[in-house]
């Protein structure tokens, strides 16, 4: 008799609320008539991913006591359903800032349906627990993503995007796989827990298949998260991706990578602690470097912002390499704040770019501020934001972060940090500074033919759910605080 | 310390060796006059020689259908061992298949209605 697992649908759920989402736009690409198919791909996304964030809300108040669940292929935990509520709600604003992207209509249903699974894979990798679930949840929302990149074909730069998003998201999976094998031919296991168990029982901490293995797996997962120096693909990919698509990737899967990061390193590799906090500190200050220097000299807003993400993973590297309570916390929080204003700092970018019709640059953001109050007080907040100004949840989410570097001993990365921070003001208060301080004169665009482009009511919504989120965070620290207390609580 | 590294020494050899010792073998085991003649000149995969090239056009419809048959194909080599074990899997196996058969279901009905089956 063969064994057959118990399937648990619950803890599915968030997963398969997006999946069927997706599956339904996809039928809507071939059965319903082709003037429908934008407002009805938009529509079944948007309510796949309020459909997930209710299934994950549900699972993190049901999942006190953390456990495997499926084979203990996939975990049922707080950790897991709190990032799956962040990769669904970045997911929703997706939606409402891709809305009314002006895409040909060909591929309009399909890109509902691939952003839909994207979240999927990602909802899934977040609950991992096995290498294979890993590899698999990892794979399934980068081949959508890489579709996602080049799916604009008529957009210059999408479909080269979209290739070299493949060619190294492809080597960045290959390094993770060959790491993997390495890990489970060392152990003999493929369960986190049972990796540690292994590593434990037969005193394997120094087993160089081990430690390569580990290390091919940092790199693997530094590639889906942007971190120097497996960084080289994101600017180009930021640039030339749509930008509603750019948005979902720096937000969502930043997320899932991240949080990912931290439950393999914890639960599968505790007694390699010593040289994993170590590398990751490392990773993170290449990051910080290579992000905030880089965004310095950058003129178009889209790759700026890409250096910028680049940095912010390195700032939520320096929480896991804390490996403690604090530093778990401080990443779980880090990531609600992170992700609004980066959806909705790109989502600004793309209501530019479609009065312009031309790419944004810092230059010719000006006057912006003046022209479109909510968005350009907006921007201003995220960039705000981003730099870890108070008033904005970037600035708790960055006093945690020190905070679990100073806990932890490493007053050296901390400074490194408060560097970068000083060092980032500049291109951040330049975009500020372009909105409101350089009369619209300056502009040497000419405006779309037919005057001024009509005020776009669904971007300036994701806009303003960015904004609540962004400013909310701040205000609302302590409930944020108790949530991402309970998820990281799952680990240490 | 060496020891624990050996590993990785044997597998780097293996590495290198194997493609180094294919180009060195094709170099020292061919056969025919050492003149570079035209044949020789075309590259070859998995030991074929493609020949002069070909002048009939394919249409591409013969690769769009040949990869659709193949993911249906496989849908066929899954649902044979399945076959054989449902009485030990049961209910389990039943609910997992029907899973696998609705999505392959929805791609089914994508590619018909988007046009993918038509010859043209």
């Amino acid at each position: 008799m063969i064994s057959t697992p118990h399937v648990d649908w619950f803890a599915l759920s968030p997963t398969l609320a997006l999946l069927g989402a997706g599956a339904v736009a996809l039928l809507g690409a071939v059965l319903v008539p082709r003037r429908a198919r934008r407002p009805f791909g938009a529509t079944v996304c948007a309510f796949g991913f309020v459909g997930a964030i209710a299934a994950a809300a549900l699972v993190y108040g049901f999942s006190a006591d953390a456990h495997g669940v499926i084979g203990a292929a996939i975990q049922r935990d707080r950790l897991g359903a709190l990032a799956e509520m962040i990769i669904a709600g970045a997911g929703f604003l997706a939606v409402w800032t891709s809305a009314t992207e002006p895409m040909p209509d060909d591929h309009i249903a399909e890109y509902y349906a691939l952003l839909a699974w994207a979240g999927a894979g990602m909802a899934f990798l977040t609950t991992a627990s096995t290498l294979m679930t890993l590899f698999l949840g990892l794979e399934w929302f980068s081949i959508s993503l890489y579709i996602l990149c080049a799916i604009d074909v008529d957009l210059v730069g999408s479909l080269e995007a979209g290739l070299k998003y493949l060619i190294v998201g492809g080597f960045g999976s290959a390094m993770l796989l060959f790491g993997s094998a390495l890990v489970y031919g060392a152990t003999g296991a493929l369960r986190f827990g049972e990796i540690a168990h292994a590593v434990a029982a037969q005193h394997l901490s120094h087993d160089a298949l081990l430690v390569a293995g580990l290390a091919l797996v940092i790199g693997g997962l530094g590639f889906k998260a942007s971190a120097a120096p497996f960084h080289m693909w994101t600017p180009d990919v930021y640039e030339g991706a749509p930008t509603p698509v750019t948005a979902f990737m720096s937000a969502a899967t930043k997320t899932a990578a991240l949080v990912l990061t931290l439950r393999v390193l914890v639960t599968a590799f505790p007694q390699e602690a010593r040289l994993w906090t170590l590398a990751i500190a490392v990773i993170a200050c290449a990051s910080l470097a290579v992000g905030n220097l880089a965004a310095l000299v950058q003129r178009g807003v889209k790759r700026m912002l890409a250096y910028s993400s680049i940095s912010h993973a390195g700032f939520m590297l320096i929480a896991i390499a804390a490996n403690n309570a604090l530093g778990g916390r401080a990443l779980l929080y880090y990531l609600v704040p992170y992700s609004a204003m980066s959806i909705g700092s790109f989502a600004v970018v793309a209501a530019r770019e479609r009065e312009l019709n031309a790419p944004v640059t810092v230059e010719n953001l000006a006057g912006f501020g003046w022209e479109r109050p909510l968005l350009g007080i907006s921007l201003s907040v995220f960039m705000l934001g981003f730099a870890g100004f108070p008033l904005t949840g970037g600035f708790v989410g960055k006093f945690y972060v020190f905070a679990a570097a100073y806990r932890h001993g490493w007053t050296w990365l901390v400074i490194v940090g408060v560097a970068a921070t000083a060092v980032s003001l500049y291109y951040y208060l330049g975009v500020v500074r372009a909105l409101f301080m350089r009369p619209s004169a300056e502009l040497q665009l000419a405006p779309v033919a037919g005057g001024s482009p009509p005020s776009e009511r669904l971007l300036q919504t994701a806009v303003t759910g960015a904004l609540v989120v962004t400013v909310g965070s701040f205000f609302a620290v302590q409930p944020l605080i108790e949530g991402a207390k309970h998820a990281a609580g799952v680990l240490f | 310390m060496l020891h624990s590294w050996l590993a990785f020494l044997i597998y780097g050899f293996f590495a290198l060796a194997i493609p180094a010792s294919m180009m060195v073998m094709s170099f020292v085991f061919a056969t025919r006059p050492d003149r570079r003649t035209r044949a020789r000149t075309i590259p070859f995969e998995s030991g074929v020689s493609k020949g002069p090239p070909d002048q009939r056009s394919f249409t591409i419809s013969f690769y769009l259908t040949a990869m659709l048959f193949i993911v249906f194909d496989i849908e066929i080599v899954f649902l044979y061992p399945l076959a054989v074990i449902l009485h030990q899997l049961a209910w389990f196996g039943f609910v997992e298949f029907f899973f696998f058969i609705v999505i392959l279901a929805v791609a089914y009905v994508y590619i018909w209605r988007k046009g993918a089956l038509e010859w043209r």
